[in-house]
């Protein structure tokens, strides 16, 4: 039975997940949300390929984000979900963990749901779907809207691989220091970040947790 | 109405905006007049101060450069904001000019009551033009143009040649050391200050008051350097590198491929650069062989030590001034001291080539635009100094290497001319002598075997901390979350087919596996957690939440422990400077050995309680629980590495908590029966408040 968002309905769900156990387990429970599953067995080709071709057999996505290790496909889950940003509701799926929250930063701003591994359900896959609808019309979930927002160097550590720089917002839990890697700026703009800078970007103070802020748009005086 | 033409005029008042405010700093404004005469080819610039020490003193920038005459005068160096001569193009010299808009030369004008410029062309030297701005006629006008200057053609003295000379007369404020010392740093920096072309620039300082900075002026020790790197970047952005000892013999060289940074080994996308850097190893040994003092050299390399950069031949501020360490070298040398030079212990510089100036000075003259060109520089200069970098560690590492097998064979020797000279002694004292040697070389050995068993169990220990967390890794990817997501799809089904009897067949044995499986997904977490890069940086530690977040990640093995965790904190969050994994190792290691110890605890509650406590700027922090105590080691010994009384165990967990609690610039000690019955580690840490 597709379900039906608003104008959208979703009936077939791509399962993007190198590891052939955890895919039929992820398809199990898309099946159990009254999804048709569609698993993805891999190696996949290049990431505008793929989902180009995969967009005319499916409706939506799960995607877990680490793909590359067994030569499963050459681009990772969150580059591929914020691609896929406006065009097909897609959800990325990851155990937590720093080094991935890193990496993922870049492509949150085009990512409405991060879900655990833990939290994947019959439920919350539907509801994901449909978060990613409403954001895709521009009606933002309190947690994702974004806003202009003051932010403040506090450190740079460029030996660090990758460099980081650690951040403060003041608008948001100003006490809390948040670390961020210095591939995040756009590269002609990296010279700007310094110990004590302050500038503009989009972010959404809204959310609740550090690994759900993304950041956007930097404006420099 | 006929319409009224009229120009744009400007009140006197405009010239102390753009001369006095504008401008930085004294020595900054007389720099302006000595590059002023290297744009006119000179060779010598005398700069004299006279009774400068207090307001109304005298100073005087004479050259013998091209000179200007009447029109060159009123046309190019009495218009402001214009430069003397068109940018771009070169002096007879082949110096590119420095293109200065005369803002800083109307600074430098105003420095005195009154400036006088006398010039004399190199193709009429026997004429000379002279001209004299009084500044309190501007005062009285109303207008700038209202006040008429007049240039005046005379005889030049005898035996004169061509050049200028510009005095400016009671000036109205005294030019202090520093200003001197400023100076006379940028003069022999102004130029090139490196090399010995006959044709250079050769500033001159003339302070009588000073007369010791004029030396400094003088005196080089580039000889004196250990190391000297010369790094390329040729037209087409290839660059090479050598390195070279202080007899002048190569060390190392480099092709553009090892010195690249970027993995695709890109061109550098700059113009032609050059790089030089001489390095030096400031120590009394390195020294006592060196004509020059140790003191000298450090003195001169506070001075001008750093790397500076050049533009077409002239030196850009603000790199290489103290405290501009463009290149970040101080920082890596504190990473890596050892093979590492920074500002203080190094002096070069890089020169670029700029013919078609695509690096652009910022308009407040505070360095150049950080355009992609003037980072491809910096790259081009920070990879040379990590690849210097690397083949002085390898250097170091194989010498290192090569002490190691060479100190067996020196020691066997050693030993062997002490028994010689044991043999030929006295028959009294022989017997003796060697009873005590065969003593000595016993215990030796057992420590040389002690300290090898210490390095391999840290090897082993390093590599199952690696394999730990690769593990941890994988395990969470895949294993784990298989089990945890197959584990819910069960549940959800069970439930769905069996209704009613799902909670008596089923519920329990899935709540097992879900507990079981979160419990090892902690364990991963915890491994993974302590290999955090960051975490090893330093930086601002708070002390109580250290503490509680490794209690709460060691909660499941307490739980399973059956140990009660008793936290009793000071008030406020004390915070230290150090590395949060210096502070995890210890809580991690003191909570490893209690849980460990509890084990021959088998009935009766198991406590630990962390108290903190603040006194002045200590923090005292009371690890303590209600296990067996410190039994069956000596107090001191329980530090040592290797020292355990437990079958298996490796001995290291206090000798960290001892090293980490001592990086931190703490203390520690232990009582063997604390105020829970057990082991009590009393640490004192000093923190930076509260």
């Amino acid at each position: 039975m597709p379900k039906v968002f608003g104008e959208s309905t979703i009936k077939r769900v791509t399962i993007v997940e190198d590891d052939p156990s955890n895919r039929k387990s992820l398809a199990e429970i898309v099946a159990d949300a009254k999804f048709v599953p569609v698993p993805e067995d891999g190696p996949l080709c290049d990431l505008k390929s793929f989902t180009r071709g995969a967009m005319r057999n499916t409706d939506a996505f799960i995607f877990d984000h680490h793909l590359k290790q067994s030569q499963y496909a050459p681009f990772d889950g969150a580059e591929a979900v914020a691609s896929l940003y406006k065009k097909s509701p897609s959800l990325l799926c990851t155990t937590w963990g720093k080094a991935y929250i890193d990496a993922i930063r870049v492509y949150r701003r085009k990512i409405p749901i991060l879900i655990r591994t833990d939290d994947l359900n019959p439920d919350t896959i539907a509801i994901g779907f449909e978060y990613c609808i409403r954001e895709f019309e521009s009606d933002f979930s309190p947690s994702r809207r974004p806003w202009r927002t003051l932010v403040r160097v506090e450190d740079v550590d460029e030996q660090l691989r990758p460099p980081m720089f650690y951040v403060v917002l003041p608008g948001w839990y100003s006490s809390d220091k948040i670390s961020l890697p210095l591939y995040l700026i756009p590269s002609g703009l990296r010279q700007n970040i310094k110990q004590g800078v302050r500038f503009h970007a989009q972010v959404n103070k809204g959310a609740e947790n550090q690994e759900d802020l993304y950041f956007d748009n930097f404006e420099f005086d | 109405m006929k319409p009224i033409e009229v120009p744009l005029r400007f009140s006197p008042s405009i010239l102390r905006r753009l001369g006095e405010e504008l401008n930085p700093s004294p020595d900054q404004s007389i720099l302006e007049l000595v590059k002023n005469s290297y744009d006119a080819d000179a060779v010598d610039c005398t700069i004299e101060l006279i009774k400068t020490d207090q307001p109304g003193g005298t100073i005087r920038v004479s050259d013998n450069g091209d000179g200007m005459d009447a029109a060159a005068i009123r046309d190019g160096w009495l218009v402001l904001g214009q430069s003397l001569k068109p940018p771009g193009g070169r002096t007879k010299l082949k110096r590119i000019r420095a293109g200065s808009k005369g803002l800083g030369r109307l600074a430098a004008l105003r420095m005195g009551s009154s400036a006088t410029l006398v010039s004399r062309t190199r193709t009429d030297p026997k004429r000379q033009f002279r001209l004299t701005i009084n500044w309190s006629d501007y005062d009285k006008a109303a207008l700038v143009e209202d006040v008429i200057l007049t240039i005046k053609e005379e005889p030049s003295p005898e035996k004169t040649r061509a050049g200028t000379e510009i005095t400016l007369e009671h000036l109205r404020s005294s030019i202090t050391r520093m200003d001197v010392k400023r100076l006379a740093r940028s003069l022999i920096l102004l130029a090139d200050p490196f090399a010995e072309n006959p044709e250079g620039f050769k500033p001159a300082l003339k302070v009588p008051e000073f007369a010791d900075l004029e030396t400094i002026v003088r005196n080089r020790y580039f000889n004196d350097a250990e190391y000297h790197l010369i790094a390329r970047v040729d037209k087409n952005g290839k660059a090479h590198a050598t390195v070279t000892d202080w007899r002048g013999e190569e060390l190392f060289s480099a092709a553009h491929e090892d010195l690249s940074r970027a993995q695709q080994k890109e061109s550098y996308k700059c113009p032609p650069a050059e790089f030089d850097l001489w390095v030096f190893i400031l120590d009394k040994a390195t020294f006592s062989t060196r004509p020059s003092s140790l003191q000298e050299v450090k003195t001169w390399l506070q001075t001008f030590g750093g790397v500076h950069l050049y533009q077409n031949g002239l030196r850009a501020n603000p790199y290489g001034n103290p405290g501009n360490d463009w290149l970040k070298m101080n920082l890596s040398r504190v990473r890596s001291p050892e093979e590492r030079p920074g500002t203080n212990t190094s002096i070069g510089r890089v020169s670029v080539l700029d013919t078609d100036e695509v690096l652009l000075q910022k308009t407040d003259r505070s360095g150049f635009i950080e355009s992609d060109t003037f980072l491809e520089i910096e790259s081009f200069a920070t990879g040379a100094l990590d690849w210097m970098a690397k083949r002085r560690t390898e250097r170091a590492e194989k010498r290192r290497a090569q002490e190691r097998t060479e100190a067996p064979k020196r020691s066997e020797q050693a030993k062997e001319s002490l028994q010689q000279v044991i043999e030929k002694s006295p028959k009294a004292t022989r017997e003796s002598l060697e009873v005590a040697f065969t003593k000595y070389d016993r215990t030796r050995q057992q420590e040389v075997d002690k300290l090898r068993r210490e390095v391999q169990l840290y090897r082993t220990l390093s590599t199952a901390g690696i394999t730990a967390a690769t593990f941890a890794h994988e395990s969470a990817g895949n294993p784990i979350k298989t089990i945890s997501l197959s584990i819910n799809t069960i549940a959800r089904r069970a439930k769905e087919k069996l209704g009613r009897e799902y909670e008596p067949v089923l519920a329990e044995p899935v709540e097992r596996i879900i507990k079981s499986t979160n419990a090892l997904k902690v364990l991963g977490n915890v491994t993974l957690s302590l290999v955090d890069h960051e975490k090893r940086r330093a930086g601002r530690v708070n002390i109580h939440q250290v503490i509680n977040n490794m209690t709460k990640m060691f909660e499941p093995f307490l739980e399973r422990s059956k140990v009660i965790i008793i936290k009793d904190f000071a008030k406020g969050e004390p915070f230290l400077r150090g590395s949060e994994a210096a502070l995890e190792s210890i809580i991690t290691n003191l909570l490893d050995n209690s849980i460990i110890w509890f084990e021959g605890i088998q009935s009766g509650e198991r406590k630990v309680a962390i108290r903190t406590r603040i006194e002045d700027k200590m923090l005292a922090l009371r690890f303590m629980d209600n296990g067996p105590g410190i039994v069956g080691i000596s107090k001191k010994d329980i530090w040592l590495p290797g020292e355990t009384t437990r079958p298996n165990g490796t001995g290291l967990g206090l000798t960290i908590v001892r090293d980490a609690v001592k990086d931190l610039g703490g203390d520690v000690d232990a009582v063997e029966h604390g105020e829970l019955g057990g082991a009590e580690f009393v640490l004192e840490l000093p923190i930076l408040g509260a």
